[in-house]
């Protein structure tokens, strides 16, 4: 049962409410006091002044957070929506809010300085900043660590296009007539929306395709950093003005060197994986056996208090 | 009088005209807008994947709103009822998150189930839409349509029949985009993927898929190979990993026996022996299902 005097709203609403109120009245105050103390014009050019000032702030923020490592890095990972200049711009506003509401708020309500608190935000501040490249405490920024997976996700699943992108070239280029030759940028120009992860280097190539064909050949090189990568920029080259039998035979050995490729690097992955999953029972079987001897020592314990108690 | 009657009236044309053309343009604007409106984000396109591969039926259309409300209905729930216990908002919060993607992670378990089962039995029955489509001369529906007779596997059954229901509903090549990428999805692998790129060529362009459908079944019988090697390799991964889910009872009847002469519910309740004693359990239901995974033979990463 609760005590009469007890309220059955908790302190903190209270101190709220009224300091709710009292910033309410605070901010009327100010702006009929500078109501009345400015014209109209005056206002007009302090607000212009002040949107001047913030614009011109904005833009030296701009420049001063445009990663462009950073900004290739959260592309590539497929986060097509968020800029740099976004990132730390909403990092900095959860981060001051979660400063001011942890501890400034509660001070001001009554309660002791929680160095506790102080932790909680400079964990958070770690957490997400992108630019930690102090070896050995790289895993603490958990942002790059998730940016990293979605980048080798992403990077699989192009690996995997490239093996449609074969497949297409050798069912179009089956259905020419036998002798015809191949126009490459042809064939090419209508599969782009096919592809959903490699048509931004895809549509690289093509570009630089008719201008200058030997950069053109690094287009998937650039973006992917593989060896087959590099391959399928020179295969496409070679096949484009080759005869159909010509180009058939390049494209199948090709595909199939390819093939062999990817499959052996799945299986180095599939070995790693292996440890990994061997970490995990390892470490379930060792915490069982900690649970296991902290009951016995517990009890062990008892017993040693038992005889103490009884000499 | 007559001149200017005519002149009106060749006015209020030309008005009438300019009117239908901009109504015209205003509803070209509009359908454009609502075609973009009608692609999905790439969330619900998701969702829709998830729910379609793991239902049994053939022609099932998933209601994405009765989803959304049910982890809402869920997630606020389980903040309420927190709250009111423990009047802490954060771990109200964490715990309304947890309850709120229950729903999805057991979703996603299923798929994962299935996928290691289909994409076994595609790589099983693969010769058999090799063989299909040369004996149908070279037609991809009528692949299908007698693929559907010729495989055993239940789940891919269904996969393919659905992919057959949703050509037959709707012919064009958007249509046909996702009901391949709904296939390809139930299968999950690379080679999944592949096979469903190339079905979308042959069904929506009507071209020729010998080829490549040739080197495709060759590239799968060597990776059949290498799957038994595998399995070989694996072995010891799978012995500890049942190790450490039988190692639990037995653990805890040897620490009740232990503590048997005292008070073994004090015992167990000390709070670091519950918080170790959590930890371990929660381990254990990780490894298990780790072990039920990776046991399975995987034809794709």
């Amino acid at each position: 049962m609760k005590k009469g005097g007890d309220l059955p709203v908790s302190m903190f609403y209270i101190h709220l409410f009224t300091y709710t109120i009292y910033g309410f009245f605070l901010l009327a105050g100010t702006t009929v006091m500078y109501r009345t103390f400015s014209t109209a014009e005056d206002r007009k050019l302090h607000r212009l002044q002040v949107v001047g000032a913030f614009e011109k702030t904005k833009k030296k923020a701009q420049v001063k957070l445009s990663d462009e490592s950073f900004q290739n890095r959260l592309y590539q990972a497929g986060i097509h929506f968020l800029s740099p200049y976004n990132y730390e711009l909403i990092r900095f506003t959860v981060g001051f809010t979660l400063l001011i509401l942890l501890i400034p708020v509660p001070m001001l309500l009554g309660n002791a300085f929680n160095p506790y608190m102080l932790y909680v935000v400079t964990g958070y501040f770690i957490v997400t900043e992108h630019r930690l490249s102090i070896k050995g405490i790289q895993w603490l920024s958990i942002i790059n660590v998730l940016i990293n997976t979605l980048i080798k996700q992403q990077q699989r699943k192009k690996e995997i296009e490239i093996f449609t992108l074969y497949d297409l070239l050798k069912a179009d280029i089956f259905t020419f007539d036998q002798g015809q030759e191949i126009n490459l940028y042809n064939l090419l120009k209508d599969r782009i929306d096919q592809f959903q992860y490699i048509k931004r280097p895809l549509s690289r190539f093509l570009n630089l395709w008719m201008t200058d064909p030997d950069t053109a050949k690094n287009a998937f090189y650039d973006d992917l950093r593989t060896q087959g990568a590099k391959t399928l920029g020179e295969v496409l080259a070679k096949i484009d003005s080759a005869s159909r039998e010509e180009a058939l035979n390049i494209v199948t050995n090709e595909s199939e060197v390819y093939n062999n490729q990817f499959y052996k690097k799945e299986m180095e992955l599939q070995f790693k994986r292996k440890n990994y999953v061997m970490i995990l029972f390892g470490i379930t079987v060792f915490v069982l056996i900690l649970w296991l001897l902290m009951i016995f020592s517990t009890v062990t314990l008892i017993q040693l208090e038992n005889d103490m108690l009884l000499n | 009088m007559k001149r200017l009657l005519f002149q009106h009236r060749k006015s209020s044309y030309l008005i009438c005209d300019r009117f239908t053309y901009r109504t015209r343009l205003k509803l070209q604007t509009k359908q454009l807008e609502d075609q973009k409106k009608q692609k999905r984000s790439y969330i619900s396109n998701h969702l829709k994947m998830v729910l379609v591969s793991t239902s049994r039926s053939k022609d099932y259309e998933p209601n994405l709103l009765n989803y959304y409300m049910f982890t809402f209905f869920l997630f606020s729930v389980s903040v309420v009822v927190i709250y009111l216990a423990l009047q802490q908002m954060l771990i109200s919060l964490l715990v309304g998150v947890v309850a709120a993607i229950t729903p999805y992670l057991i979703l996603r378990m299923r798929v994962t189930n299935i996928r290691l089962k289909v994409s076994l039995a595609f790589m099983e029955n693969f010769h058999l839409f090799h063989q299909t489509y040369y004996s149908t001369g070279k037609n991809a529906y009528f692949m299908l349509m007698n693929l559907v007779k010729e495989v055993d596997d239940k789940r891919l059954k269904t996969a393919i029949e659905r992919l057959v229901s949703s050509v037959q509903k709707d012919n064009q090549p958007n249509q046909i985009r996702e009901a391949t990428n709904i296939f390809a999805f139930t299968i999950g692998s690379s080679f999944g993927i592949r096979f469903g790129n190339l079905i979308y060529k042959a069904l929506a362009e009507q071209t020729d898929i010998s080829l490549p459908l040739k080197y495709l079944s060759k590239q799968i019988t060597d990776r059949r190979n290498d799957l038994e090697n595998e399995r070989v390799h694996k072995t010891d991964a799978k012995m500890l990993g049942y190790l450490s889910v039988i190692i639990l009872p037995i653990f805890m009847f040897i620490a009740w026996r232990f503590t048997n002469i005292y008070d073994s519910v004090k015992v167990f309740m000390q709070p670091y022996n519950l918080m170790i004693f959590l930890i371990g359990v929660v381990l254990v239901g990780i490894s298990f299902y780790t072990v039920i995974v990776f046991s399975k033979p995987r034809t794709d990463i």
